[in-house]
């Protein structure tokens, strides 16, 4: 049944609209994607009368709201017009033609993979590049010891790439290959370890998206230990999802190309398959090796080899301290 | 000398900083740790230094390859295959 709105209402309810998008649309930690005028209706019944209607990804619960200080939506009224909340994610439809010159130009995120597709809030286990390189893994995040500023952590040549990289440089999510562009850049790089001989590297985060703790397909992180021969580990990474692992080697040093440039990488654990099970694939630099019986972080994935089929790490605590970073948990 | 004894690793330790010195940098080495002997894993927990090769160093003929230390300081060396790529895609 169709509802008849008179002029005077509509002309009411358009102002009430307009400033619902002035105060509303653009808090970004409401998550609105669409606010439109809809019939009202409360607890299955539909009224005759028109409310606000504003569209997010996902509730956020009050207690988070509140402590946000941010009223729920419901209970906004514009202009005598009372509020619904509604999830729904609407996205453009366009067709993406030839895959591969698409995405080279930063299009398309076709993918219902979660490990490449856009993360809000973000975690572990997303895909990662900077403005120019191939995709990486979002390992996890990370707190600076000295400013409290919040950060991602994963390797230099994920995050830093080439020799003459500054500081500053901007890092997206997904990544540029998995349809990253500019306004998906997430962190700016701040500094590496390898000066210390370590692959790794963190960026601080800008604010656009909320932050969790959590490996996609795995769990929260619970700490961070030392790993040691015979240990059962797990991870999840950007391209070869949750896969698992046993530490067969530690302490290593390795010698890996960088940019043209042979370095010693140090602190070096070996993870090999469990049950002929798949350990890594390019794509999963920067994933954080953890602990399946505790899910405590033991390393940082940073290269890999198939037939045998194994991963290399370095050991998490020496590039925390190297970083001086903390594990956000 | 058990596992536990921390006079032993540091023995161990100091026998895979002398093997790295001397081999890390060799074109067919790519990493050089400390594992369990392999084939026996978590049964007899005998630790040994292990050097990881490059594919061309297992394919090449025993006269024309670089040959490695059995042992160092009464430490095992074993040679494993080890030709590893960084896990960018």
């Amino acid at each position: 049944m169709t509802m008849h709105v008179g002029s005077r209402e509509m002309a009411r309810a358009q102002l009430a609209l307009h400033q619902a998008l002035g105060s509303c649309l653009y808090d970004r930690t409401r998550k609105i994607n669409l606010i439109d005028l809809a019939q009202y209706e409360e607890d299955g019944q539909k009224h005759d009368r028109l409310a606000l209607r504003f569209h997010v990804d996902y509730r956020i619960p009050e207690t988070q709201l509140e402590a946000l200080g941010r009223e729920p939506l419901q209970n906004l009224s514009f202009v005598g017009f009372p509020s619904m909340v509604t999830e729904s994610k609407p996205r453009l439809q366009q067709w993406y033609g030839p895959r591969r010159w698409y995405r080279s130009q930063g299009w398309g995120r076709t993918s219902s993979n979660p490990h490449t597709s856009r993360a809000d809030p973000l975690r572990g286990g997303v895909s990662v590049s900077t403005d120019f390189s191939g995709s990486g893994t979002l390992g996890g995040i990370v707190r600076d010891r000295a400013t409290g500023n919040e950060m991602l952590l994963s390797n230099w040549h994920v995050l830093v790439v080439y020799w003459g990289a500054r500081r500053g440089q901007r890092i997206r999510q997904p990544g540029r290959d998995d349809g990253g562009t500019y306004a998906d850049v997430i962190a700016n790089l701040e500094r590496d370890a390898m000066s210390a001989d370590l692959d790794a590297a963190v960026a601080v985060l800008n604010d656009r998206r909320d932050i969790i703790n959590q490996q996609l397909s795995v769990g929260p992180v619970r700490g961070v230990r030392r790993a040691q021969l015979g240990m059962d580990v797990e991870k999840s990474g950007r391209s070869s999802r949750r896969t698992s692992g046993r530490v067969t080697g530690i302490n290593g040093a390795a010698i890996m190309p960088y940019s043209g440039i042979e370095r010693v990488i140090r602190n070096v654990v070996t993870i090999e398959q469990l049950n002929l099970g798949e350990v890594s694939r390019g794509g999963d630099s920067g994933s954080w090796w953890l602990d399946s019986a505790t899910k405590e972080a033991v390393g940082l994935h940073f290269a890999g080899q198939n037939n045998p089929e194994l991963g290399l790490a370095m050991d998490m605590q020496s590039v925390l301290d190297a970083l001086n970073v903390d594990i956000f948990m | 000398m058990s596992l536990e004894d921390s006079q032993y690793w540091d023995k161990v330790y100091r026998a895979q900083d002398k093997l790295v010195r001397q081999f890390l940098h060799h074109p067919d080495v790519s990493l050089i740790d400390i594992g369990y002997a392999p084939d026996q894993g978590a049964k007899t927990k005998s630790i040994v230094l292990r050097i990881h090769v490059r594919k061309r160093w297992m394919e090449a003929d025993e006269d024309d390859r670089i040959s490695f230390p059995k042992q160092v300081d009464g430490i095992p060396v074993v040679v494993v295959p080890g030709d590893y790529r960084l896990a960018t895609r």
